[in-house]
């Protein structure tokens, strides 16, 4: 493969993805570990669709969101002067709806399992609410939020439906790693399709294993 | 001298505990069979759970008043509390899940009265180990010194002995009666072991299932 653009375009985006899902994913997290409500099970099912619709659904969902005649879409190009579909920002947006699921669902679960005598303990000895998050709850739940954050990862790098909805497959600006297999493929070019496979398929192997060693350490 | 006045019915889903009492300085035993609403009460007083009606009151303080609507936070009431076992923060250091008990802003003089009570429960020499790996009756010291780390005005202490050996638990007692002494607190120490109100008991309350019978001392 003699164009390493799509993989670190790919890696960029993830990595940008990732953290954007991990602060606004564990943060929801908390809020519906926290405060169970009947509004609760309604945000969780809206921020668990990106698992289960066909990916080119979720981009055709986020186009008509954020496309240029949307508000959103409009209210984009205002501030920053230029659409925010068709670009690798969109690939972004793209890739942290297509991983937040991930985060959410593993940072939930890790934190309704933490120990509420100690979360109690610690209010009782003076500490704030956010002390607690940040000196207790959090640090215990840390595996499995590490977890989910690996996973989402994975997810934001092997997007392909709806970054491709969304940032289009324009080469050299937009066009990721699964989009240039594809694209690839398409072309009959397959020492790229090979090549840019392997590199996808061993960067996800090595995530999952990262995610089994940290669960094997679990007690 | 501090008085505590308690006066709360406590619910929980298929419990109901009615508790009338009042406390002074020295050691008020809770005493009763296993499910008579002790450890429910000490909730109450700890804020971690709300009386369904009554009041709790510590001198000036109105920690809960049902009728007035007041439920002062946990944060708020000045509070150390030992529980059966310990709910010590496992991945920080003792120094650590100490100094963070400690009211006190600067992280140093923080760390400085954490090493002084640490000492003091003859922890000395473990302040930096790891937490996980203490004895049963180490991490109950541990948890003594972080409950009296933040001054408190009350310290309760549920069932604190009850998961530790003979000799532990001896010198746990004889830990916690003279800390009480030096500090001139009041401190209410929930349990079902005859053997710890004989030994320490300065008040006792006896509970029946979901009643206070009676107060003496």
């Amino acid at each position: 493969m003699s164009d390493w653009f799509p993989l670190w375009l790919s890696l960029r985006v993830s990595v940008i993805a990732t953290l954007l899902a991990s602060l606004f994913g564990v943060a929801l997290a908390y809020l519906l570990a926290k405060w169970q409500s009947r509004f609760t099970a309604i945000v969780e099912a809206i921020f668990t669709l990106p698992i289960v619709l066909p990916p080119t659904v979720l981009g055709y969902y986020l186009l008509t969101l954020l496309g240029t005649r949307s508000t959103l879409g409009q209210g984009w190009e205002s501030i920053f002067g230029s659409p925010l579909v068709f670009t690798q920002s969109g690939a972004v947006v793209a890739a942290t709806v297509s991983a937040l699921p991930f985060v959410i669902r593993a940072a939930r679960a890790a934190i309704s399992n933490v120990d509420a005598r100690v979360e109690e303990a610690a209010r009782v000895m003076g500490l704030s609410e956010f002390r607690v998050a940040r000196v207790v709850t959090l640090p215990l739940a840390s595996r499995g939020i590490g977890a989910g954050v690996a996973l989402g990862f994975a997810r934001a790098l092997g997007d392909f439906g709806a970054t491709v909805m969304v940032a289009g497959n324009i080469p050299g600006q937009t066009q990721t790693l699964p989009v240039a297999v594809y694209d690839a493929v398409q072309a009959g070019d397959d020492a790229t399709a090979r090549t840019g496979s392997l590199v996808l398929g061993a960067i996800a192997v090595v995530v999952l294993i990262l995610v089994t060693q940290v669960f094997a350490r679990r007690r | 001298m501090t008085t505590l006045g308690v006066d709360v019915r406590v619910a929980v889903p298929g419990f109901v505990v009615e508790a009338s009492f009042s406390a002074r300085g020295g050691i008020t035993a809770l005493s009763g069979p296993s499910g008579s609403g002790k450890s429910l009460t000490l909730a109450a007083i700890a804020g971690t759970l709300r009386p369904a009606r009554g009041t709790i009151v510590c001198g000036d303080n109105i920690f809960a008043d049902t009728t007035a609507g007041v439920h002062m936070r946990s944060q708020d009431r000045r509070l150390g509390m030992v529980y059966q076992h310990a709910a010590l923060l496992d991945h920080r250091s003792p120094l650590d899940n100490v100094a963070l008990a400690v009211r006190q802003a600067n992280v140093a003089m923080a760390k400085e009265t954490a090493t002084a009570l640490l000492e003091r429960v003859g922890l000395g020499r473990a302040m930096s180990a790891k937490t996980r790996s203490l004895s049963g009756g180490e991490r109950q010291r541990v948890a003594l010194a972080r409950a009296l780390a933040g001054e408190p005005r009350i310290l309760l202490l549920d069932e604190p002995f009850s998961s530790l050996d003979a000799a532990s638990r001896d010198s746990m007692r004889s830990l916690v009666r003279s800390l009480v002494d030096e500090r001139g607190i009041i401190a209410l120490l929930v349990t079902h072991d005859a053997q710890d109100v004989t030994a320490l008991a300065d008040h006792v309350v006896v509970y029946e299932p979901g009643r206070t019978v009676s107060a003496s001392g």
